[in-house]
């Protein structure tokens, strides 16, 4: 009677059996390549990160310095390490599925898993403790730091954040750092490793996880060279020149060289990173090998620069109060930078431990690496670049005489002569030559003014920087250009440009001109080839430093230069007779004595606090004052005022704290090497700093790499010995 | 009414049905099979649903030599025991009656009856089928509106009892089933229109009701952004379908056939082995596969309703025409669900997902059709309806 309603059912049923027929086709057959490669992409784990060891860093004679080591951390997840009540609560969902829990009722089941939880992390720490041997205080202390620096780091973006309109309470701060595993134990040993995988891992709270340690050889000799490690910045990660490259841009938190070589030779000693791309089933579907780091090889000899540091260090000992010294050698024909001491120093291995100390050293200043990040005023060494000056602009000609009466002006009470100083007769009528081996103030003084500031300083600028402005010179972040001012920059620091009196001061290396010790010896190794060339610290390292002439010189002016350095140490009379010559070869070279002003050591600083409370604190540095300042308030400083200079100020003529230079080249024919070394307010160039230079050579001579040859030929020439006092000669 | 027994114990058709439903539940295990080979503990499930097979073919013995008639006779009280225990189901949420009635995933579903522990909306499927059909043997319950809403009501309650269980598919599959059976009974036309009138009136009110949890919201809304390109999105909510769409589709034309899927091994597809069985089985056997297994689901319900024009005996044809709308409907709903045209409710596919209550309950609903084919009516004039009225309708 209903067959036909009967039928209608069949076919309602054939029309969704069709319809699913449909959906089917369009997901595998339509689809189907599509939804194959989603379930191949769901098989694969996610990526691995093949790390790279970054490069090593060798002396030029192939001792290691830095190296990367295999090491292995221990990791704690940060949701353990805070103790986030959300990630434990993951946690006890994954012990809730354990047999033992499975059975019970919900609520039971979510309470005990959650204790469950909590004593598993006790014990962990407590397990973990006794296979390391690292005490619980200890690693509490640093689960304490790491969540102090991740609370940091959120506070700091909550700021961030608030400031840009966000309201949101700091909890809300999400962060990267949060899902990570973070380091507990760095570099542990393989006994370690063993107690740990076997005693506390059942928890499955801590891994072990490769990882490398830099690590440094016996280094303190070029403590201040190698530089340090950090964590790369925002600003690094965004001006990265490969930030593009997947595999070689930094990921957050990477180290990087943050100071010296390490940071200089970056592009070189980072490596590549590589990916392995394995299955659920563990099998290695792809993998990429890293690439590591390429390894650098440094111009600097090792052995050279420790026993150039301990000569150095002598240096600064015997003639209080200097302060500290420093000594740049360079190879005259390659520019390579032979050796760059400078003291005092400091031992890296506990640059962390004692920063505070060393940071608050401000007489001896350990963190500074003289020889290319502090400028000096370079006092009569620069008296040779002033003659070449004169000679290239036309306006000097070296074989006319000025008359030296030990004063400029008869009736002006200043710019006198050295001699004056030391109560010594006047140099008499002198020609370019004798005026560099005497090194005359009058002759230059009136060469200056002849020449004028501004030619003189062009002309500084071009040789001790080079043409390329100093920028590209050996590229260590530390490294300065010196102070060498234009017409417009001088006027806008001290409200005047340039005057007669700047061209007297400056062709003298006094007045405003300041110059790294580096730059010292480039310009000696500059006069030795008669050629600007930039100085290296790496060997290979593929940067083009052409060989540059000096505009407007000519090999006869060189020549004479050379001639009145020769004199001046080889010929009585020169500065640096007494105290620089040699009796088996031949230096060119010469003194001087810069005057300097004393340094601040002291500051008295005044801070004030929300309250309007202010507060004066004698200090060293800014971080050290703050230390002492009651951490309860919000403190401001307003305003410094100097407390202590050092050395002790002391007045009148002649009395100025100099520091004493000494710079040349050797041999006289065919230099090879040129060296400048300043002992700071170590007083008179001739009679501090003249010896040290020939300790230096002498050095050289005897260094196995054969940097200087003994000429047989001088054996035979008399030696003043170092011990006798010298006269007082600058 | 007098019936002939048939000298054989299953007609043609019903060896049809009985293939069909074995091929089925072969597959099933198959299915199983591949989510747990290499596993730790052994194929525990595979066991239990071939040992739950073999518990469904004795009931279907059992069911066959009762006879439908004899328990349709029964049907009332045997509804009466249901909603009690259905109502014992609503008290256990607020009277702890452990170890009688446990939650499972805060769903109180499950009576524990020492070796098996029953679930009893599926028993109540096959009851309600069995009461209705009962009910509708008469024609002036057929043909009136008053006599039809009795019926809904007999529907109608055990639908809101499973509902709050919660369980929103089981329930909801009362209502197809019964408007196939009142359609086949012969309702008039008039009053089915009423009753879809109704239903669409009523279905935006129960949307908003708080009969709808915020999760069962949540899967329309997962059906509705399937296709969102949002990460986040399809590896939370979005999970279960993505991963059944990518098990489906990797599938292809002819599958991977019986080779260890690493996609199920690794448990990349959660509840494979139930409710998400067809991906499975669509992953293994591809798209012919899949056409094979909807063609042996039509194959059953063709069966089932050439057996119910076959007979004369009303309620033998309501009961056919009720098991073929239970079993078609939890199909075309589980493999929508999978498939992504349907919001994922907890709808097993008959015969091949895991679960004792579901396979025992579905070869017994198999087993009262084939015993309606076994039994027809001894009479030579198609009488389809009982005319007598008696003045006890029931």
């Amino acid at each position: 009677m209903f067959e036909r309603r009967l039928v209608i059912l069949l076919w309602c049923a054939v029309i969704c059996a069709v319809g699913l027929i449909a959906r089917l086709f369009q997901l595998q057959v339509l689809q189907g390549v599509y939804f194959r490669s989603m379930s191949e992409s769901a098989l694969e784990r996610p990526p691995e990160t093949l790390f790279p060891l970054r490069g090593r860093i060798l002396d030029r004679n192939g001792i290691l310095l830095v190296s990367d080591e295999p090491a292995y951390d221990v990791t704690i997840h940060y949701g353990v390490l805070s103790m986030d009540p959300d990630y434990l609560n993951v946690l006890a969902r994954r012990v809730r599925r354990e047999p033992a829990l499975r059975d019970l009722p919900a609520a039971e089941a979510t309470r005990r898993s959650r204790e469950l939880v909590r004593e598993r992390i006790a014990a962990m720490w407590v397990q973990l403790s006794r296979a390391s041997g690292v005490p619980t205080a200890e690693l509490r202390a640093r689960r304490d730091e790491i969540c102090r620096r991740v609370e940091a780091l959120r506070t700091y973006l909550w700021r961030a954040r608030a400031n840009r309109g966000f309201d949101e309470p700091p909890e809300d701060v999400r962060l990267a750092e949060d899902q990570m595993r973070h380091s507990v134990l760095r570099d542990v040993s393989p006994q370690v490793r063993a107690a740990i995988d076997m005693q506390v891992d059942e928890a499955g709270l801590l891994r072990i996880e490769p990882s490398v340690r830099r690590e440094a050889r016996d280094i303190s000799p070029v403590c201040h060279l190698i530089g340090r490690m950090g964590e790369v910045s925002a600003k690094q990660m965004e001006q990265d020149p490969v930030r593009d490259d997947e595999r070689r841009r930094y990921l957050p938190g990477e180290p990087v060289g943050v100071s010296g070589v390490e940071r200089a030779a970056e592009q070189m000693l980072r490596g590549e990173r590589g990916m392995r791309q394995k299955d659920l089933d563990g099998r290695v579907l792809q993998q990429t090998d890293a690439r590591d780091g390429r390894d650098i090889r440094l111009t600097i000899d090792l052995a050279l620069q420790k026993q150039l540091s301990e000569i150095l260090s002598q240096a600064v000992t015997a003639h209080p109060p200097s302060t500290g010294a420093s000594c740049a050698v360079i190879d005259v024909r390659t520019r390579e930078v032979l050796a760059l001491a400078s003291v005092p120093g400091f031992e890296p291995g506990a640059y962390n431990e004692k920063y505070n100390t060393l940071r608050d050293d401000t007489r001896g200043r350990p963190l500074l690496f003289r020889a290319v990040s502090e400028e000096y005023p370079p006092g009569s060494i620069l008296k040779p670049l002033a003659l070449l000056a004169g000679i290239s602009s036309g306006v000097i000609n070296p074989a006319a005489k000025v008359e030296c009466r030990g004063r400029l002006f008869d009736n002006v009470d200043a710019w006198f002569c050295w001699t004056q100083w030391r109560e010594m007769p006047p140099h008499g009528p002198m020609n370019a030559v004798e005026a560099i081996q005497h090194s005359c103030n009058i002759y230059f003084y009136t060469l200056g003014q002849r020449v004028g500031a501004d030619r003189l300083m062009d002309f500084y600028r071009l040789v001790l920087r080079g043409p390329g402005g100093g920028t590209d010179g050996i590229s260590l972040v530390e490294e300065r250009r010196g102070y060498m001012p234009t017409d417009a920059e001088l006027k806008s620091r001290r409200g005047s440009g340039f005057q007669v009196t700047d061209g007297r001061n400056y062709a003298l290396g006094q007045g405003e001109i300041q110059v790294t010790p580096l730059q010292a010896a480039n310009l000696y190794a500059t006069l030795a080839s008669g050629v600007y060339r930039d100085p290296t610290l790496v060997r290979d390292d593929g940067r083009a430093r052409p060989a540059f002439a000096l505009p407007g010189v000519s090999a006869a002016d060189l020549a004479l230069v050379r001639e009145g350095l020769y004199r001046c140490v080889n010929v009585a009379g020169g500065t640096a007779y007494e105290g620089a010559r040699m009796d088996d070869m031949v230096v060119c070279g010469k003194t001087g004595s810069a005057q300097a002003v004393s340094r601040v050591s002291e500051w008295k600083y005044t801070y004030e606090a929300r309250d309007g409370r202010t507060e004066e604190v004698i200090a060293r540095t800014p971080e050290e004052a703050q230390a002492r300042l009651d951490p309860g308030q919000t403190w401001e400083l307003r305003s410094r005022r100097v407390a202590e200079r050092w050395p002790p100020v002391e007045t009148g003529r002649g009395k100025d704290r100099t520091h004493a230079w000494f710079a040349g080249f050797a041999p006289r024919e065919d230099p090879r090497i040129a060296v400048a070394l300043v002992i700071e307010y170590g007083g008179s160039g001739g009679k501090v700093a003249a010896p040290v230079g020939r300790r230096v050579w002498e050095l050289l001579m005897d260094s196995p790499g054969g940097y200087l040859p003994r000429d047989a030929a001088l054996e035979g020439r008399a030696r003043r010995p170092v011990s006798e006092p010298a006269q007082d000669l600058e | 009414m007098i019936y002939k027994e048939r000298e054989q114990w299953l007609s043609g058709s019903g060896w049809v049905l009985l293939l069909a439903a074995i091929a089925l539940s072969g597959l099933g295990i198959l299915g199983i099979y591949v989510g747990e080979v290499n596993s730790e503990s052994g194929p525990v499930t595979t066991l239990r649903q071939t040992g739950y097979l073999a518990a469904g073919m004795i009931a279907f013995i059992v069911v066959l030599f009762v006879g439908h008639q004899r328990l349709a006779e029964w049907s009332y009280p045997l509804y009466a025991v249901v909603l009690v225990l259905l109502v014992m189901l609503l008290v256990a949420k607020k009277v702890p009656l452990e170890p009688l009635i446990r939650p499972r995933r805060n769903a109180y579903r499950w009576i524990d009856l020492g070796p098996i522990n029953m679930q009893v909306s599926e028993v109540a499927k096959i009851v309600c089928v069995l009461a209705t059909a009962w009910y509708l043997r008469f024609k002036r319950n057929q043909r009136s509106l008053l006599g039809l809403a009795l019926p809904a009501v007999l529907a109608l309650v055990p639908t809101l009892l499973v509902l709050v269980e919660p369980d929103l598919g089981t329930s909801l599959l009362f209502l197809p089933v019964f408007f196939a059976m009142v359609f086949a009974a012969g309702a008039k036309l008039k009053h089915l229109a009423m009753l879809i009138g109704a239903g669409l009136i009523i279905a935006p009110a129960f949307y908003n009701s708080p009969f709808m949890s915020a999760y069962q919201k949540q899967r329309i809304e997962v059906l509705l952004r399937q296709n969102e390109d949002n990460q986040a999105w399809q590896m939370s909510a979005g999970y279960q379908l993505r991963q059944s769409k990518i098990a489906i589709g990797s599938g292809g034309i002819v599958g991977s056939g019986l080779q260890p899927a690493a996609f199920f091994r690794h448990k990349l597809l959660p509840e494979d082995h139930n409710d998400f069985i067809f991906a499975v089985l669509a992953h293994q056997w591809g798209f012919l596969g899949c056409v094979a297994i909807l063609g042996l689901y039509l194959l059953a319900v063709g069966t089932c309703l050439v057996i119910a024009s076959s007979t004369h005996d009303p309620v033998g044809r309501l009961v056919a025409v009720g098991v073929a709308a239970m079993i078609f409907g939890q199909t075309i709903v589980n493999i929508g669900m999978t498939t992504g045209w349907m919001p994922i409710t907890g709808m097993t596919l008959p015969f091949v997902s895991f679960g004792g209550s579901s396979l025992i309950a579905n070869y017994i609903a198999l087993g009262l059709v084939c015993s309606v084919a076994r039994r027809r009516p001894r009479s030579l004039a198609p009488r389809p309806f009982e005319q007598i009225d008696y003045e006890w309708a029931m």
